[in-house]
């Protein structure tokens, strides 16, 4: 073969590939267009759950509160006496109409969270205070079951952009879920850890704890574990997906570790650095 | 006695019920309209002492009522609560900017009415 008939064949050849090549590129950007449809569909029909949850929330509030009103009317004995039993079933369908209301409250935060519809209202503030205030408002809790709650930091100057509210939400939710699940005369505590770019908060308790297999669907909704031994109001399986999202809004990160049997803590990090870039903390 | 008189603007009726055997069990006077237009009406004719405003409301909704009934010379002094069934923001806003006195949201808990009731007839 001479020079130019095997130039020829290579020739051939690269305009082969380069044809099989193009052939590949329509292909693939055909797939990303139905990709990209079928994405947008998605999240056209994300959008249609998240409202469909909030109107039918709305809905179910007026009938709801009808409801207790009614009840608690019949167990305060306005419009006359009660017996003990009668009394008692009075109390209990309050106590369920009240925990159904928990648990549309919870639906319409995890819808609007979800949608993007939370707007955060950002201040400086001082994330040990919050924490302090959050255990002291809890304080009557943790003594209920004799449980032993501390702040195990010390007051710190350091403010930082936050939604007050929503991290004060996230507190609760998880010394609340740590009183809920630790035995009787256990102990619930509560650490700030400071970084350069980030705070770190623990939640720890002398709980059940979580089996390895749970850790990762924790935040998932509508996951709840070890419920056996709880007593107490029952949750919405809502809480720990609403908090989890409450610390992604605010750039943060939080997982849990656990010892099945030993307790859990759970631990979120909030950047000091305010979303638009630059670094807004105050000391 | 009465300790006043007070209208409910509400179109559930039974919602409106609940509300009035807790106010009358507590010693006040109540009187009752099913929309905005009836509602503004018996405030000129009844002369309630304070005005129930649910916001969402036939004909005329609350927040349209309270306007109209904070921008009267001859009535804006009357204290409004509003009863708002959405939890949001904007609701506690725009009763804000509606003039209302004090707003409460849906479920709401008579003890929380009855003290704002009690705390914007004491002034």
């Amino acid at each position: 073969m001479t020079l130019k008939e095997e130039l020829e064949v290579y020739k051939k050849k690269l305009e082969d590939q380069a044809w099989g090549l193009k052939k590949t590129n329509d292909a693939i950007k055909l797939l990303y267009k139905d990709l990209e449809e079928k994405n947008k569909k998605l999240r056209e029909l994300d959008q249609l759950k998240s409202d469909f949850v909030a109107t039918v929330s709305h809905e179910l509030r007026t009938p709801l509160t009808i409801m207790k009103e009614f009840a608690l009317i019949l167990s305060d004995e306005i419009k006359g006496p009660l017996n003990k039993e009668q009394k008692e079933y009075a109390q209990i369908i309050t106590r369920n109409i009240d925990r159904l209301s928990r648990l549309i409250e919870n639906l319409l935060d995890i819808s609007k969270i979800e949608s993007g519809k939370v707007e955060l209202d950002q201040t400086l503030v001082n994330v040990s205070e919050v924490a302090k205030d959050v255990v002291s408002s809890l304080a009557a809790a943790a003594a209920e079951k004799h449980i032993e709650l501390k702040a195990l930091f010390p007051q710190s100057r350091t403010e930082i952009y936050l939604d007050r509210d929503k991290i004060v939400q996230v507190f609760t939710n998880l010394i609340m879920n740590a009183i809920k699940f630790t035995p009787d005369r256990g102990r619930v505590s509560v650490e700030i850890i400071e970084r350069p770019e980030e705070v770190e908060c623990r939640v720890s308790d002398t709980g059940i704890g979580i089996a390895p297999e749970n850790i990762d669907k924790l935040f998932a909704k509508f996951q709840q574990f070890n419920r056996q031994n709880e007593a107490g109001p029952e949750g919405t399986g809502l809480g720990l997906a609403i908090t989890r999202g409450l610390v992604q809004m605010h750039k943060g990160r939080i997982w849990a570790e656990s010892k099945p049997g030993e307790g859990s803590r759970f631990i979120f990090t909030l950047p000091k650095k305010h979303p638009s870039g630059e670094n807004q903390e105050r000391k | 006695m009465s300790k006043g008189k007070i209208l409910i603007v509400d179109d559930e009726p039974e919602l409106v019920k609940a509300i009035q055997i807790r106010l009358e069990s507590s010693g006040y006077e109540v009187t009752v309209a099913r929309d905005g237009q009836e509602g503004l009406d018996k405030i000129k004719s009844e002369r309630p002492g304070l005005v129930i405003l649910d916001v969402m409301l036939p004909k005329l909704d609350g927040y349209k009522v309270c306007r109209l009934l904070k921008f009267d010379e001859k009535y804006k002094n009357i204290p409004v609560i509003m009863l708002t069934a959405r939890a949001q923001e904007s609701d506690a806003k725009l009763s804000t900017e509606v003039g209302a006195d004090a707003y409460v949201t849906k479920p709401f808990d008579h003890k929380v009415v009855l003290s704002k009731i009690q705390e914007l007839l004491k002034t």
